[in-house]
């Protein structure tokens, strides 16, 4: 099991994301930390997560539902104000695969979003951006001393007409 | 063909690399998982956990090379290492320090590189990187995802990994 790690603050935003894989799970955590998307949760299993929601309310939480449906009852326990979290805290699953029951449970829930695998990290991030609200943003510096080796940008157009488009 | 020049702390960074102990150790999963989430999340048909030795460079963990292990000289990781941030080359053929380099001219036919560097103990061992037989360009999410897979490379190298 894994312990919640905290990472950079990003105003007051907090997000749990619960995923047993744990490199999805911490490539993404690292990622949007890194990316000061919000102060990032991890739980690796159910019964951690159901410990870490006791003490917290998060501002968005992204469950990993497996086929027995244990996450869409984790979802069930929030909306039952069940934990710390407000009954309407975004939430976001992903499923291995999605049948009509469980879409109508996902509806129940009100769920905003939902992704199906194969996951890739990218797509979890961006199902954590919706969920808070927020835009991606931020990336790692790349080094001063690497060249890219695309060739240069063109220089702008020169602009014969005075009417210049907005923004130059 | 430009060769990487050799880093002034060469020998601390061999000493470094070698007090790991992973030099020629066979594959293990935990690293494999990592080029194949790599190849999976990038779409590249190549991605390598690369350690950078004297004279090599040794995959510890390789997906769509047959390789484990090539020159220095001719390393596009042995230019990696000697920075801190990722290193990218968007399009091998127009790079004139790459343009003939025989890894771009021949299999496996390298046109783009992306390779963040292993700071383990303050040097760069090796490199995470991707290889695609197409230009390509990594936006900051990218690079961002690229960054965190490099973290969680150098976090199993030493160990800190659960």
């Amino acid at each position: 099991m894994n312990g919640a790690s905290l990472g950079h603050l990003a105003g007051s935003r907090t997000f749990l994301i619960i995923e047993p894989q744990h490199l999805l799970r911490h490539t993404v955590a690292l990622t949007a930390r890194n990316l000061r998307l919000a102060e990032i949760y991890e739980a690796g299993s159910y019964a951690l997560a159901r410990e870490l929601l006791k003490s917290t309310s998060y501002s968005g939480v992204l469950i990993a539902d497996d086929e027995e449906g244990d996450g869409l009852d984790l979802a069930d326990a929030i909306r039952r104000g069940e934990t710390a979290c407000r009954r309407d805290v975004p939430l976001g699953l992903m499923m291995p695969f999605c049948t009509a029951e469980s879409m109508e449970r996902i509806r129940e829930l009100g769920i905003r979003d939902v992704i199906v695998q194969p996951l890739r990290a990218r797509t979890v991030l961006r199902t954590i951006c919706s969920l808070l609200g927020v835009t991606e943003d931020g990336s790692p510096q790349t080094d001063a001393v690497t060249a890219r080796s695309s060739a240069a940008a063109p220089a702008p157009a020169q602009r014969s007409r005075p009417s210049a488009a907005a923004g130059d | 063909m430009l060769v990487a020049p050799i880093p002034s702390v060469e020998e601390a960074r061999l000493t470094t690399l070698r007090r790991l102990l992973i030099l020629d150790t066979p594959p293990e999963a935990r690293f494999d998982r990592i080029v194949e989430f790599a190849a999976a999340e990038f779409d590249v048909p190549i991605a390598l956990i690369s350690l950078v030795d004297r004279d090599r460079q040794w995959f510890k963990a390789r997906i769509g090379l047959g390789a484990c292990a090539t020159g220095r000289d001719i390393s596009f990781c042995g230019h990696a290492i000697l920075g801190e941030g990722i290193f990218i080359v968007e399009d091998a053929l127009l790079d004139e320090r790459f343009a003939d380099n025989p890894l771009v001219t021949s299999d496996p036919h390298i046109r783009f590189y992306a390779g963040f560097p292993l700071q383990v103990g303050g040097h760069a061992i090796g490199t995470l990187c991707l290889i695609d037989q197409t230009p390509r360009q990594l936006d900051g999410i990218d690079l961002a995802i690229l960054a965190s897979l490099g973290t969680i490379v150098v976090e199993e190298i030493k160990g800190e990994a659960q």
